[in-house]
């Protein structure tokens, strides 16, 4: 019973209950893992934007360049003039048609700022770079290493505009207008980071250009950064730094939890030339990469759980309901069986007494009415009898004592005891009965057993008014058959009916009369015995039930 | 669309390519108004009368003055921005005085001028963005509401600052930054040469920035630089209580600005050559000396000391030395002003004339420029941990101003010398003491450079 119980449990709650929180877990790592790829996926998309907005400001800083640099004249006091005036211009130079500087003039005794600018851009001049049309467009990188590094300061490279970002000046939209020059940035490394050089060729060969304002263009630069930072998403980090990482730039967003560089970003991209010294970098914020929604499926697999759970109380209850009541029942009527114990064997004995007494008188009536009041009692005493088998069973104390008895003088009297009341309900009683041979058994065990089968053919074979008795021998055992043409025993309960408590019918109308316990108890009588009490499922007529025990002689 | 930004640095861009073309500069220039210039210009030498039949040295000092403002006059709208680093170490008192230096300065400002404070840490945010003052009060509880947390990122705050001064920048208005930090930056270009550069663009803009370094933890090479290449003042603000009067002077100078964008131009004659430019860096290039600076204040004075060698000449002869040719901008009426002034050297032959004829107050401000500079000498000394070197470099320093004060007579000077005494002391002392120490002489390099800084310069503790 325990056991079963157990199972049934684990089948009805454990195992749903395990699969429910298998399939919760594996869907909110599933949609974890989908929100964070959404959201990588989410921010390459964001760095591409911050990135565009860095190459439009850098786009349009170049046209800007162009259109003064076009328009300047190209004498010593002009160019002088123009960082002078132009916050994103340190210094202006000029290379002739070999690529000479021609301005300012490196000579030895340079002083102040122009012998500063010469120092500041020898590796430009050493590199022996010529800018012009030769160069590729960009965002072709022509440089001796397509990565920047910053450990090196003979690194450097150069870009030429696009086209997109120029002034349209076609020769054939304006004839009048100067052929559209080559322009271009060129950067390189010198003292604490990159520095940047805009050029244009003119159409003499020779080339103007201008040294970056660093600091003007990274404050330029990130205060359009700044604008970014009002649209980005509040839990996110970002970065703008250089290509070694050791220089930050920019940052906005909320901190990370983590110290930025310590843990890894989550997103890096190199910003589009002519910035790619540059890297963007992302990080997840304070509360960490988003995680999917977990509480919905949290709360679904809990309901679920709950529900499951409430369910299987139910039928549990449901299920047990019955068992107690009989149960209970039991218990009431083995408390006060042994009280009827003695008061029913007197009144057998005096009904017998009384009984003989009548047939000597000669009164059919009254010996008629004693049957009755016999037959009732011996009824009541085979209930009484079960019940405190079966509280014997409940202790442990089931035993059975054998005795060398001949099987077929036991049922022959058996059967005389109910034949009476068998015949009144219209049965016709068949034996056949093929064991005289005495053997060891328990007669009164054997009596109940057939006593219990006989009162369910009275109860509930009333229908097929057949009933068939047939013992037969072999010489390792005897069976003792009992058939009837009744409704039979449905195929599903074939095992159920022999559970204590269990009863086919449930309705009103059989009462109060079996406690349920009969089979059962007369199955596990059948099997101290070393013997069985089964239903034949062969027989299709009705219920057949087989005893089977063992011939021992000894 | 365009961008406000970028079309405001384009503006400047462009604004400023009129002035690219040499003949756009000078014919093109309307004539002066009859209204009297803002400053006064003079142009001295050290030596007026030099020894004939040599090669001499001496120096040219060409002088600037702010006029006094009359006290019914208008003055020049200002177009400020308050940067406040709110880095935690700027938590407790520090800034709650910081929040009451920055409201009671607001409350010297009135219609028609701009203002807009910007805080930074990790990041920079806007506390209040560019707005006039018909809602002081709103400005005000913004400040209110500044708490101190995280990090340094100063190039940030000032470039935002600057962003929020470009919204609203007019002609004839007076640009200001006025950045209060008490830390390092940490965050974003954070050299003092990056930042000078910094200053140096934002001065081409025709913005200033005003350095306060509070505390003893600031980088004070840093809040100079800036300060210096922008032309603005600077500030070592030892107690956080001392900031309302410094931000009191502050906008007291800036609203006293008389004139902006100014040049000066020296034009060496002929055989004269420019040696070099004393305290300020000026470009010289052949026979021309080019300075410019951002704005000059009523009552102040500005000067650019420049060596000179004058070619040997017969006595009794007139030796032409330069001319300088200064253009400003009215602050107030925005006239362009153009003045210029020749300076001729007399060869003599008696020294005795000579001697008695020499100009003290240049010679003053010769020493001062000197005696800065081996100031400055002492401070690299010492930050390349050469100390006993510092030691005597500093010691140089307090000599020569003190054996100038006394050869020259001059109270300034003396002044100067002791000061510089009482470094050396705080300096050999080390520790904190040499730290403050640092910070004074930057501040006091700064203004004796370039003639910009705050009266209420703590004294010197004895």
């Amino acid at each position: 019973m325990r056991w079963r119980f157990t199972f049934l449990f684990l089948l009805m709650v454990a195992v749903p209950l395990g699969l429910l929180a298998w399939l919760g877990y594996m869907m909110a790592r599933q949609d974890a893992a989908r929100v964070r790829e959404a959201w990588v996926a989410g921010l390459g998309r964001r760095m591409d934007l911050v990135d565009g907005w860095l190459l439009q400001e850098m786009n349009r800083l170049g046209s800007d360049f162009d259109a003064l640099l076009q328009g300047a004249a190209l004498d010593e006091a002009s160019l002088r003039t123009l960082p002078r005036e132009q916050p994103l211009i340190r210094h202006a130079f000029l290379l002739d048609a070999r690529s000479r500087l021609v301005f300012p003039r490196p000579t030895s005794d340079a002083s102040g700022e122009v012998a500063a600018f010469l120092r500041r851009t020898a590796p430009v001049w050493e590199s022996g770079v010529r800018f012009g049309p030769q160069l590729k467009e960009a965002p072709l990188v022509v440089a001796n290493d397509q990565t920047l590094d910053l450990n090196s300061s003979s690194r450097w490279a150069t870009y030429v505009r696009n086209k997109e970002g120029r002034p349209l000046v076609k020769g054939d939209y304006n004839k009048e207008a100067p052929a559209p020059a080559e322009s271009g940035w060129h950067v390189w490394f010198y003292g604490n980071g990159a520095q940047m050089l805009f050029w244009q060729q003119r159409n003499d060969g020779r080339v103007v250009g201008v040294e970056v304002e660093m600091a003007a263009l990274l404050s330029l630069l990130v205060n359009r950064l700044g604008q970014a930072t009002a649209s980005a998403p509040s839990d996110e980090f970002w970065r703008l730094v250089n290509a070694d990482g050791a220089m930050v730039i920019h940052q906005w967003g909320s901190p990370p939890a983590g110290k930025p560089g310590a843990v890894p970003p989550v997103g890096r991209r190199a910003c589009s030339a002519p910035l790619s010294m540059w890297q963007l970098e992302a990080y997840a914020g304070q509360r960490g990469m988003p995680r999917g929604n977990v509480l919905p499926v949290l709360l679904g697999a809990g309901a679920a759980g709950v529900a499951l759970l409430g369910l299987a109380w139910m039928l549990y209850r449901e299920g047990t309901r019955e068992m107690r009541e009989a149960r209970r029942r039991v218990s009431f009527v083995n408390q006060v069986s042994h009280e009827l114990k003695t008061p029913l064997t007197n009144i057998r004995l005096y009904a017998e007494m009384a009984q003989q007494q009548a047939e000597a008188a000669g009164e059919e009536s009254v010996v008629r009415h004693l049957a009755v009041v016999e037959a009732e009692t011996s009824r009541l005493g085979r209930l009484i009898h079960n019940v405190l088998t079966f509280a014997r069973h409940q202790r442990d104390q089931l035993a059975v004592h054998p005795q060398r008895v001949v099987l077929d003088d036991l049922v022959t009297r058996a059967l005389d005891l109910w034949r009476p009341g068998l015949e009144a309900k219209g049965f016709e009683v068949k034996t056949d009965l093929r064991a005289p041979e005495p053997f060891l058994f328990d007669p009164d065990a054997v009596e109940q057993i057939l006593g219990n089968l006989l009162s369910n053919v009275e109860k509930y074979a009333g229908a097929g008014r057949w009933l068939r008795l047939a013992t037969e021998a072999s010489p390792r055992t005897v069976r003792l058959v009992v058939e009837d043409h009744g409704p039979g025993v449905p195929k599903a309960k074939k095992d159920a009916i022999f559970q204590p408590f269990v009863r086919l019918r449930n309705d009103l109308a059989e009462g109060a009369s079996g406690t349920g316990i009969g089979l059962a108890i007369s199955r596990e009588l059948a099997q101290l015995h070393g013997g069985g009490l089964t239903l034949d499922d062969a027989w299709t007529e009705g219920a057949r039930f087989v005893i089977t025990l063992p011939n021992k002689q000894s | 669309m365009k961008l406000p930004l970028f079309t405001l640095a384009g503006a400047a861009l462009f604004g400023a390519l009129a002035g690219v073309l040499p003949t756009a500069a000078v014919a093109g220039s309307p004539p002066a108004p009859a209204s009297t210039p803002a400053m006064d210009l003079s142009v001295e030498l050290a030596h007026p009368q030099i020894l004939a039949g040599r090669k001499m040295t001496t120096y040219l000092k060409v002088g600037l003055t702010g006029q006094e403002l009359e006290a019914s006059a208008k003055r020049a709208p200002v177009n400020v921005t308050i940067v406040i680093d709110k880095s935690g170490s700027m938590g407790g008192d520090k800034m709650v005085h910081a929040r009451e230096a920055a409201k009671q300065a607001l409350d010297r400002l009135g219609a028609g001028d701009m203002v807009s404070v910007v805080a930074y840490d990790d990041a920079v945010s806007l506390i209040s963005p560019a707005t006039d003052l018909t809602d002081r009060e709103r400005v005000k509880a913004a400040i209110d509401r500044i708490q101190a947390g995280g990090s340094t990122a100063l190039f940030s705050g000032i470039s935002k600052g600057a962003e929020e001064l470009r919204r609203n920048k007019r002609p004839n208005q007076v640009n200001r930054v006025v950045l209060l930090s008490d830390g390092m930056a940490n965050v974003g270009p954070s050299s003092p040469q990056d930042l000078g550069r910094l200053g140096a663009s934002l001065a081409k803009e025709g913005i200033t920035v005003t350095t306060l370094g509070l505390g003893l933890g600031y980088n004070e090479d840093l809040m100079t630089e800036l300060a210096l290449r922008s032309d603005g003042n600077h500030a070592f603000i030892e107690n956080s209580r001392d900031l309302a009067g410094i931000f009191q002077t502050e906008f007291g100078d800036i609203l006293s600005v008389v004139a902006q964008r100014i040049r000066v131009r020296v034009q060496c004659a002929e055989g004269v050559r420019p040696v070099r430019v004393l305290g300020r860096e000026a470009d010289i290039h052949g026979q021309d000396v080019e300075l410019e600076m951002n704005q000059i204040y009523a009552r102040q004075h500005k000067y650019l000391l420049l060596e000179v060698e004058i070619p040997e000449g017969a006595a009794d002869t007139d030796a032409p030395v330069a001319t300088a040719e200064v253009t400003s901008v009215n602050a107030l009426t925005g006239a362009e002003n153009r003045s210029l002034t020749r300076s001729v050297a007399r060869r003599v032959n008696d020294p005795a004339l000579i001697a008695n004829t020499v100009n003290k107050a240049v010679l003053v401000e010769v020493a001062r420029a000197i005696s800065t500079e081996k100031e400055a000498l002492a401070v690299k000394l010492s930050d390349e941990g050469r100390h006993e070197e510092a030691t005597k470099a500093y010691n140089a320093a307090c000599s020569w101003s003190l054996s100038e004060a006394k050869r020259l007579a001059s109270p300034e000077l003396e002044k100067l010398g002791l000061s510089q005494q009482e470094r050396l002391q705080m300096f050999n002392a080390g520790g904190v003491s040499a730290n403050a120490a640092r910070k004074m002489s930057k501040s006091e390099d700064l203004k004796n450079r370039t003639q910009n800084g705050l009266s209420s310069m703590p004294e010197p503790k004895k």
